[in-house]
């Protein structure tokens, strides 16, 4: 207290100030209350927010890290409640006037006494003075100010302590959900490890051959704990791929067959082995062709080789053997030799595409069983449902045993494929399979062997022939005008804006834009392949 | 003076202050806050602009009033050939009984305690700005002398928002001169049903004179006693600042629909309003309360308003309505 205070109205100002200060006191005793429950909010937080995250553990990661960030929101709130309460917080006797005059209604009267008798003094003010003493005498600190917990505070402390109280009884959550909602790695369901083990028995029996390979990885990745469904998705993928190239092989090795056996039909005692040709049936053309040749049954096993020794047998034209064992055939014992060994060749060539195709077959068998395991991979992973639909979709390649080829919106039939061809082909005799034979790249939409639309974009921006009108204007020069290279720039802009949008457009969805350009390209790439 | 004494002031202030208010009320109906409005600027030593449609009682209002008030009472009616020299008087040649002939002024009808400038936007802004100027300096200034205006000097002013064709508005710089601008709305049913038995009767009501010259002056100077405290003071002055759109403290509807604030003698209004307010409510001090009650009559003709409000048709008692929602009180 100043000297000016005690000098007025000493024991009406007295009075007045005492009971400011019994005021002050309790509020400030509120305002410690406050802060000391807001910080036990924090811990009360703190606790909530660690039971909850134990709880869900690595079990639901979204729950996870939705109870961090409001955690740490909740925190955020709290903490500015404090800092709140802490800065805005004004001290003093003036505040504890302004206080006591709002809950008991003495429109400004203590809040004015209190500078009265801070300030210089008067018959008016000494007045003033004595009636806020009078006023303040009967007034109750206790009434006035109430020693009470917001409920800015409160509320939020209770829902923190229910919060707690409900976590501290949940159960931690299992770890074979834990795992499958992470995403880490999905287990794989009884069903599923039946149909990995069919699959792997199918691959035993194959030869080492780059399909059945990728398949073997595949299978390996599927069944490995700690591999992320991001990898099991594109192990799939590739195996996928791997059957339909495998399918795809198959049929054009029977197409070639067809051709073959279409040929050989016009041959001296070639007919039998022609007709199982055009059957597709490697096997028995090869058997036929050896009784015909009267080689020993010996030589027949001998005579399939493994798929890597047969690599040289490929170089040469299974047709012209043919040829030469059956004209050697009606030959004299001069050429028998020579027609012997030829014999032996084709025998050997047709047994070894009997193999391929067999092993073809067992990879081409498998396409089902991994499309089944795609599905449920994909179902259980986080996967946008754009992306599974196109993962799911069938591939768009032509099967190889029709040329028909099952497409999003419908099926392309060979007939209707082969009516888009603008000139006659080798493979138009009777069939657009030939993109089915194994001539064509892989199907672009999965797979390493696509090109990016970017390549491609690329290609198409290749520089046209200059036009006959401007190289007759060679020897002039021009300069571009400023409308010109402004139509330029805003080109290259527009061209970078497409291509970034065509660079983030999923796969399965090409711009409407492109599509045409898309189109072309991979025309333009069949026709190259004639 | 003693605390028993101030407590004596301040009573036969309020004693002063009902007598009047309730003499007046047997003729005038339904306009008490009108009433308290006047006897505020009165006390306070301010003038008054009253503003009401024709025919509601203003001008039967200020007549009441210079009856009960023992005052020397001149009525002017303003119209467009109204002189200056028509109010403040004029100087003319008078001949004494020795034939002499020498120069007098003769005083116009402004030299009364009580002054009733009817219809005031109907005269030219010379005659206009002759009687605010008198407002201002309580003083005349003629043929080179200056004549001081007998105390109170106190001018009601009325207007008519209506019929505005073939009037002068007055400037903003005198509208300043008016403590405060009062609103005379319609009367309720209820008053109305009074108004007409109290005024078709044979007899008109009869008021009496019941205060005269030295009490006023004396309850003028109790009204001035009333001390006020730093905050409130500071209240009054962050009102004020929240007219002006240039201030920080200015409210958001302020920066958008008003040209020009209040003036410092907008506060001293406030201020001095809230102690005859604090008197009449029997307290020795001002609050936040008393300057709220006045601020609408003792701003509302200082706030100048920019287009978008008149576009917007928004007016200042509703800018200063949402100046008196938003200013804190202090704590």
């Amino acid at each position: 207290m100043t000297q000016s205070e005690q000098s007025a109205a000493p024991g009406a100002a007295q009075a007045l100030l005492r009971l400011l200060g019994q005021v002050d006191r309790r509020l400030r005793l509120n305002q410690t209350i406050s802060s000391a429950l807001i910080l036990a909010g924090l811990v009360l937080l703190a606790l909530s927010a660690w039971r909850l995250l134990a709880v869900f553990n690595r079990a639901a990661p979204v729950a996870s890290a939705l109870v961090a960030l409001l955690a740490l929101l909740a925190a955020t709130g709290l903490l500015f409640l404090l800092g709140h309460g802490l800065l805005t917080h004004r001290r003093g006797l003036g505040r504890a006037a302004a206080q006591a005059d709002r809950r008991a209604g003495l429109q400004d009267e203590l809040l004015s006494a209190l500078h009265f008798v801070r300030g210089p003094h008067g018959p008016w003010t000494d007045a003033q003075i004595e009636r806020a003493a009078r006023r303040a005498q009967r007034l109750e600190p206790a009434r006035l100010a109430r020693l009470h917990v917001p409920a800015r505070v409160l509320v939020p402390l209770a829902a923190l302590a229910v919060l707690l109280a409900v976590a501290w009884r949940l159960e931690p959550m299992t770890a074979s959900v834990d795992q499958a909602a992470l995403g880490a790695g999905t287990d794989l369901t009884p069903e599923e490890q039946a149909q990995v083990r069919a699959l792997q028995a199918l691959l035993a029996q194959a030869p080492d051959t780059p399909s059945a390979r990728t398949l073997r990885q595949a299978l390996e990745t599927l069944e490995q704990r700690d591999a992320a469904d991001a990898d099991k998705r594109r192990a799939l993928a590739q195996a996928q791929e791997a059957a339909e190239q495998s399918k795809l092989d198959a049929a054009s090795a029977r197409e070639g067959m067809y051709q073959l056996g279409q040929r050989l039909r016009a041959q001296a005692g070639m007919e039998e082995v022609a007709q199982a040709l055009t059957q597709g049936d490697a096997r028995k053309a090869a058997e036929l062709l050896e009784r015909a040749a009267g080689l020993p049954a010996g030589e027949r096993g001998a005579g399939a080789p493994a798929a890597g020794a047969a690599q040289p047998a490929r170089e040469k034209d299974l047709e012209k053997l043919l040829q030469e064992a059956a004209q050697a055939g009606g030959k004299g014992d001069a050429d028998a030799l020579s027609s012997s060994a030829a014999m032996k060749e084709a025998v050997d060539r047709l047994n070894q595409i009997a193999s391929e195709l067999e092993v073809q077959g067992t990879v081409g068998n498998s396409s089902k069983l991994l499309q089944q395991l795609q599905l449920s991979v994909a179902q259980r992973s986080t996967m946008s449902a754009s992306r599974f639909a196109q993962q799911a979709a069938q591939n768009s390649t032509p099967g190889s045993e029709s040329g028909d080829t099952v497409m999003p919106g419908g099926k392309m039939f060979r007939s209707g494929a082969v009516a888009q061809e603008s000139e006659r082909s080798e493979q138009q005799e009777g069939s657009k399979s030939g993109d089915a034979q194994g001539e064509s790249v892989a199907d672009p939409l999965l797979g390493a062997k696509a090109t990016p639309l970017e390549v491609q974009l690329k290609q198409e921006a290749l520089p046209q022939p200059a036009e006959p009108e401007e190289k007759a204007g060679e020897a002039w020069f021009y300069a571009e005008s400023k409308e010109q290279k402004s139509a330029l720039e805003a080109r290259a802009v527009q061209a970078r804006a497409a291509f970034a949008q065509a660079e983030t457009t999923p796969p399965a969805a090409i711009a409407v834009r492109h599509r045409h350009t898309v189109k072309e390209y991979f025309m333009n790439l069949r026709e190259g392949a004639k | 003076m003693s605390t028993v004494a101030v407590d004596r002031q301040i009573e036969q202030f309020r004693e002063n202050f009902r007598v009047v208010r309730d003499e007046v009320s047997r003729v005038i109906v339904g306009n008490d806050r009108n009433i308290v409005g006047i006897m505020t600027c009165l006390l306070a030593r301010g003038h008054v602009l009253l503003e009401g449609i024709p025919g509601i009682g203003k001008t039967k209002l200020v007549q009441t009033l210079a009856d009960v008030l023992h005052l020397k009472f001149s009525r002017i009616q303003f119209t467009p050939d109204l002189m200056p020299g028509d109010i403040i008087g004029t100087t003319v040649v008078r001949e004494d009984e020795a034939g002499r002939k020498h120069m007098q002024f003769q005083r116009g009808p402004i030299f009364a305690n009580l002054v009733l400038a009817d219809e005031i936007n109907r005269a030219t802004p010379k005659t206009q700005s002759a009687l605010l100027e008198a407002m201002q300096e309580n003083s005349v200034s003629a043929g080179g002398q200056t004549h001081p205006l007998e105390q109170p000097f106190f001018v009601l002013a009325t207007m008519n928002p209506l019929e505005m064709e073939g009037t002068y508005m007055l400037p903003e710089a005198q509208l300043d001169r008016f403590f405060f601008k009062l609103k005379m709305g319609f009367p309720p049913a209820d008053a109305l049903h009074d108004i007409i038995e109290r005024t078709t009767r044979a007899q008109d009501p009869v008021v009496e004179r019941v205060l005269g010259q030295g009490q006023i002056l004396e309850m003028r100077d109790t009204a001035r006693s009333v001390p006020v405290a730093r905050p409130i003071q500071q209240y009054a002055i962050d009102l004020t600042l929240a007219t002006h759109p240039e201030s920080e403290r200015a409210t958001e509807m302020t920066r958008k629909y008003v040209r020009f604030g209040s003036s410092p003698r907008g506060t001293q209004a406030l201020i001095l309003g809230a102690k005859v307010n604090a008197l009449l409510s029997d307290r020795l001090h001002v609050s936040c309360e008393d300057i709220r009650s006045v601020a609408l009559d003792a701003l509302r003709h200082r706030i100048l308003l920019n287009f978008d409000a008149e576009a917007d048709k928004v007016d200042a008692d509703a800018i200063l309505s949402d100046v008196l929602h938003r200013v804190k009180e202090p704590e």
